[in-house]
């Protein structure tokens, strides 16, 4: 990245939004049938009722609430890397922050639909906000899914507002190149941005804030969704660790993530030169802290189920392993720890192919991971007479492959009108260019 | 501005400077007045306070001197170059770690005293908590962490005592990232990291949680393992401020180092803080019987409960608070008081862990006896790292990304 001058920058990540091909049209309107598919199937659940999907007593808690876990843990790496790097100054952060930013928001918004999908009235929401009114109904404000709608507005916002205030000078750069209707838009939202001493001051500053903000978000957003949980006294939920547990299981499936799409995306739009293989090895890197941290809960929570004497507890723990969902439970035990293990061996971290086909798997162990946990605990509780199996049914997988699209769609209208990378801080990187290269100075004003 | 041999120079000068001898004599008055005061007390009826406060002081120092070690293992795995300065400094409580291995097998002497489970029936655990068992796990995991602590810390010294022997005249070599890959350090660093979590796990179950067999927090473990890492932080900060100040390092350890460290300290502070809160919670909403007993009789019962406010206020809420302050955190003075605040909190919190499910009177028992323990202790613990830091060059001169940071 070291050889590239100002007007490189600008060219090699403005080269991405140029007018879109055939097979990018092909693949949002594919992506767009999903969307509609997840629509179409929440609508028929509206008309008749949740009995259409899977849930059932015991297990009403099924596959929307796994989802929405797993969407907003994916959330977690864009703030991580956009954030906790950005105050531990790695410099690598550079050149992924923007796309991992846009993907925390889209997966936010994604992860948000599932507890309207999941409710009964969706069109009484409203009742979750506190506000006075006539009823006199207030929430419950003990309950921990009232901390998440807290949590997870909050977090919502600051994302919203970080990515963007890393975008203002960005949207300014491409204003300054582009005509007509694109040139007015862009201009619109760059807020009139002139690149003054006094603006990039304040730009610095709010950065800065924001990054110090939304550190302490990232922690508390997954810490409340798992109280969500852990609060309950349910057998396999009532766990102490499971805050710290969440946390960084969220930032192991969303550094994944980002590999998975911005391996694909390097690619196509030729970005090899700013995400080079060293950034891509140091998410690998980070995976491996991520993954021996996912080992070591899982480890602590079954010692602590034997050392506890809590014969439920214990019984709950080996029926993971054995019982119905035990085949879930290795995908995502071997998924989530064994296959990050490969990553200490630099020939597969510095191979594409090996390096994305992991971190799939660790985003499909992720998924299994909330199955495990959200499904495997309610299933079977206490008192045998109440147990039972849950198995999603088609809608509730139309609604999964939905979401997919959703997340994907939004990213790809994402990578198409606005710079995947940061253009400013890919710039920040570089060497300042000098009187002596004259048509580098030159750039450096455009 | 220095060139950077000359710079080089310094650094080779202010390796071999010796500090003032009445200290290390000073020190070990202190560690026999400690050992002296441990063996009056185990054999007098003041035995059950002499051996919780060994236990206590065990845990803390012990904690803080693989802590630091993890320090010097985290600059290598992340290739930091901003604490490059202080990584021979982590590393010299490392010499703790032989004596402290040690001292934690004076321990079974005292085995009656400190475990509850030896004198009640503790069901299907009867195996898992027999003092045989516990010894022999603990004694040689604790030996494993030892001799990787051991290793990291001769590669690194071993470079740079060689580099010194050739005179440091091998200049500024570029070092490459494969070459950086092939050192032992590399190598040893993550592995140190992996057994540093778990071996401290097993010391906090098994040295800790087990005082009250029947209680149990899954978080534990790595609630003890980075309040360690908290700890060793402020310890690093209260020996980079004597380096400053004694040694004549100012031209090495500067503000900003200062400030990065009391960043770091910051956010161990809240993370330590976190974990301590997510126990708190999960346990408190639970409202189980068998979970809040541990919690209740520390934090709502007389005379602890105001031991607890205290840990509050001086580990986490005052450091809390100062480390917000950029004007606190360069000045290397208030680096070290705060330090010494946080180590002190620190220690309350261990005694607070630790005493309460073992002493059955109704008073805090913190007194002399408890003081001049700790200061046996503090003085062996400065004898190793006064001594290291006399044998051993006292900044990582060969490190290449420490003279990349020059």
């Amino acid at each position: 990245m070291k050889d590239l001058s100002y007007r490189d920058v600008n060219r090699e990540i403005m080269n991405a939004m140029t007018p879109p091909g055939k097979l990018y049209v092909l693949i949002v309107a594919f992506l767009f049938v999903g969307i509609l598919v997840l629509f179409s199937f929440w609508g028929y659940q509206i008309s008749r009722g949740l009995g259409v999907a899977g849930v059932m007593h015991p297990v009403v808690w099924g596959t929307y609430l796994v989802n929405f876990v797993f969407w907003v843990g994916i959330a977690h790496s864009g703030t991580l890397i956009s954030a906790i790097l950005y105050l531990l100054r790695a410099p690598w952060r550079t050149a992924i922050a923007r796309s991992s930013e846009a993907m925390t928001v889209f997966a936010v918004m994604t992860a948000g639909l599932f507890p309207l999908i999941h409710l009964g009235r969706v069109w009484v929401v409203y009742w979750m906000i506190p506000y006075p009114n006539q009823r006199n109904l207030w929430p419950n404000f003990q309950s921990p899914l009232v901390f998440d709608v807290v949590a997870i507005s909050t977090y919502l916002t600051v994302s919203v507002l970080f990515w963007y205030t890393g975008l203002i000078p960005d949207l300014a750069a491409i204003r300054d190149q582009a005509k007509g209707v694109r040139r007015r838009l862009y201009g619109l939202f760059s807020l009139n941005w002139t690149g003054t001493h006094h603006q990039w001051g304040h730009y610095g500053w709010s950065y800065l804030l924001f990054a110090a903000l939304a550190t302490p978000l990232v922690i508390s957003v997954h810490s409340v969704v798992s109280w969500d949980f852990a609060l309950s006294i349910v057998p396999g939920w009532h766990s102490t660790i499971f805050a710290p547990y969440f946390v960084a299981g969220a930032i192991h499936s969303g550094l994944a993530m980002v590999l998975v799409l911005l391996i694909p995306l390097r690619r196509i739009y030729r970005f090899e030169n700013i995400i080079t293989m060293n950034t891509l090895e140091n998410i690998a890197k980070t995976i491996i802290l991520t993954g021996l941290i996912m080992g070591y809960s899982y480890g602590i929570e079954y010692f602590m189920a034997w050392y506890s004497g809590d014969r439920v507890e214990e019984y709950t723990f080996l029926w993971r392993a054995i019982g119905h969902y035990a085949p879930q439970f290795w995908i995502m035990l071997i998924c989530n720890t064994v296959a990050p293990l490969f990553y200490f061996f630099k020939k597969l971290r510095t191979n594409l192919v090996t390096l994305c086909s992991i971190a799939v798997l660790i985003n499909l162990g992720m998924w299994f991971e909330r199955y495990v946990i959200i499904v495997g605990s309610v299933a079977h509780e206490y008192d045998p007479y109440s147990w039972g199996i849950y198995s999603p049914t088609w809608v509730d997988y139309g609604i999964l492959v939905g979401s997919f699209s959703l997340f994907l769609f939004l990213f790809f209208l994402f990578a198409k009108f606005l710079p995947a990378i940061s253009i400013t801080e890919v710039k920040e990187e570089l060497e300042p260019p000098r009187r002596r290269g004259a048509g580098r100075c030159k750039e450096a004003t455009g | 501005m220095k060139s950077r041999p000359e710079m080089l120079d310094e650094i080779l000068q202010s390796g071999q400077h010796p500090g003032p001898k009445i200290w290390m004599a000073i020190f070990g008055v202190l560690a026999i007045v400690g050992a002296g005061a441990f063996l009056v007390g185990i054999s007098g009826a003041q035995a059950q306070r002499a051996w919780q406060a060994y236990l206590v002081n065990f845990l803390f120092w012990s904690g803080l001197a693989f802590g630091t070690v993890l320090f010097s293992a985290t600059l290598t795995m992340t290739n930091a170059r901003w604490g490059r300065p202080l990584k021979r400094l982590a590393e010299a409580p490392g010499a703790f770690l032989p004596v402290a291995f040690l001292l934690f097998w004076v321990l079974f002497f005292g085995k009656e005293r400190i475990f509850p489970w030896i004198h009640e029936s503790v069901g299907h655990k009867q195996l898992w908590l027999s003092s045989g068992f516990l010894f022999v796990r603990d004694g040689a995991s604790l030996l494993l962490l030892t001799i990787i602590s051991l290793a990291l810390v001769y590669y690194s010294v071993r470079r740079d005592v060689k580099f010194l022997a050739d005179g440091g005249r091998g200049g500024l070599v570029e070092v490459s990232n494969n070459e950086r890959t092939a050192d032992p350090q590399a190598v040893l660093s993550p592995i140190f990291g992996i057994f540093y979590a778990v071996v401290l796990s097993l010391i906090a179950f098994d040295l800790v949680m087990s005082l009250s067999p029947h209680w149990h927090s899954t978080l534990f473990g790595a609630y003890y393992f980075v309040g360690c890492f908290y700890g060793a932080l402020a310890a690093l900060a209260v020996l980079s401020s004597l380096s400053v100040k004694c040694m004549g390092l100012d031209a090495f350890i500067q503000g900003r180092h200062f400030r990065d460290l009391g960043n770091l300290m910051l956010a161990f502070c809240m993370v330590t803080g976190d974990f301590f809160y997510s126990q708190f919670l999960v346990i408190w909403y639970g409202d189980l019987p068998y979970e809040t007993r541990y919690v209740l009789s520390r934090v709502r019962e007389d005379p602890w409960d105001r031991l607890a406010w205290a840990v509050l206020f001086i580990a986490f809420a005052i450091p809390f608070v100062a480390l917000l302050r950029r004007s606190v955190k360069t000045k290397p003075a208030l680096m070290s008081t705060l330090g010494i605040t946080i180590l002190i909190g620190l220690w309350l919190e261990r005694f607070l862990l630790v005493v309460p499910s073992i002493w059955k009177e109704g008073n805090i028992p913190l007194g002399l006896l408890e003081l001049l323990i700790t200061a046996g202790y503090f003085g062996i613990m400065a004898l190793c790292v006064l001594l290291f830091l006399r044998k051993f060059p006292i900044l990582p001169v060969s490190d290449p990304l420490f003279r990349e940071s020059l």
